[in-house]
């Protein structure tokens, strides 16, 4: 049995923590079930000069609070040039969590977050089986 | 009757063949059970009790509208008067067969949604359930706030 769920909207901003910088979703499993997320959001900049050292992963966070937690080795120093505006993607399937409610998504952070000033929209799609 | 070498060889491994086959056949080999994937129970109704996708959407509905003032208390009235923005938003939600809730989301709507306030929502944590729809669903509810 699969449920699935996809939204859009803003999400977090991009910070110098490793935090959510797209819309989230949260997902409960039961022992054993895994969730699947495709997550993109469109990041730039508009400084002289561009935006350096994104790095990003795929994340969790228990609902009932705690720490961010990256998952594999994300995908690191990303950059662009002034005035450039581009999606940027990230996909994992969670398994082997304990039971229990989380939310899931692109996580991020750069050394000079003000840099990265040029955001837009992101989606993200999860799937529970 | 003489057979040839290449004839002897065929007749023999056709023997031998034959000879595995049937001992295989006659011999009680223990099947190991299919790998037990994570069980999940399933208490999902008979499909005559299931019901009517209207029924569903209105109690999905329903538990959305029971939700929205303990939204408003954590996102609008707790956000700063001076830019917090009314605003639309999509509550997305899936339920299992049994009626549980497993995946829930905030989506914004272009020019209608305040990003702080979406966020927020997103945050909160949600038990919902409904009445055992007998199979997976998901819908999406609008709601505003304040």
């Amino acid at each position: 049995m699969i449920t699935f769920v996809t939204t859009s909207g803003f999400g977090g901003a991009v910070t110098n923590a490793t935090a959510f910088i797209g819309p989230t979703v949260n997902v409960t499993l039961a022992v054993g079930q895994r969730a699947h997320m495709v997550s993109e959001k469109a990041l730039g900049t508009t400084v002289a000069g561009g935006a350096t050292g994104l790095n990003i992963y795929p994340c969790y966070q228990n609902t009932g609070g705690g720490a961010v937690i990256t998952q594999g080795g994300g995908i690191f120093t990303v950059q662009m040039a002034q005035n450039q505006r581009m999606p940027i993607g990230i996909n994992h399937v969670y398994s082997g969590l304990a039971a229990g409610t989380y939310s899931i998504g692109m996580c991020g952070s750069a050394p000079v977050p003000a840099n990265w000033n040029n955001a837009e929209w992101g989606y993200v799609s999860a799937l529970v089986f | 009757m003489r057979l040839s070498q290449s004839s002897s060889i065929l007749l023999a491994s056709v023997i031998i063949s034959l000879g595995l086959y049937l001992g295989l056949r006659s011999s009680k080999t223990e099947v190991a059970p299919p790998p037990t994937t994570p069980a999940v129970e399933d208490p999902a109704p008979a499909p005559e009790e299931w019901p009517t996708q209207e029924q569903t959407a209105a109690e999905v509905t329903a538990v959305v509208t029971q939700a929205h003032p303990r939204w408003k208390a954590a996102c609008w009235d707790t956000a700063d008067p001076a830019t917090r923005q009314p605003g639309r938003y999509i509550s997305s939600l899936a339920f299992d067969a049994s009626g549980k809730l497993t995946i829930s989301g905030i989506g914004e709507i272009r020019d209608g949604s305040d990003p702080a306030i979406a966020q927020c929502l997103r945050m909160q944590v949600n038990t919902f359930t409904i009445s055992p729809p007998g199979h997976p669903v998901a819908y999406e509810v609008p709601i505003r706030m304040p």
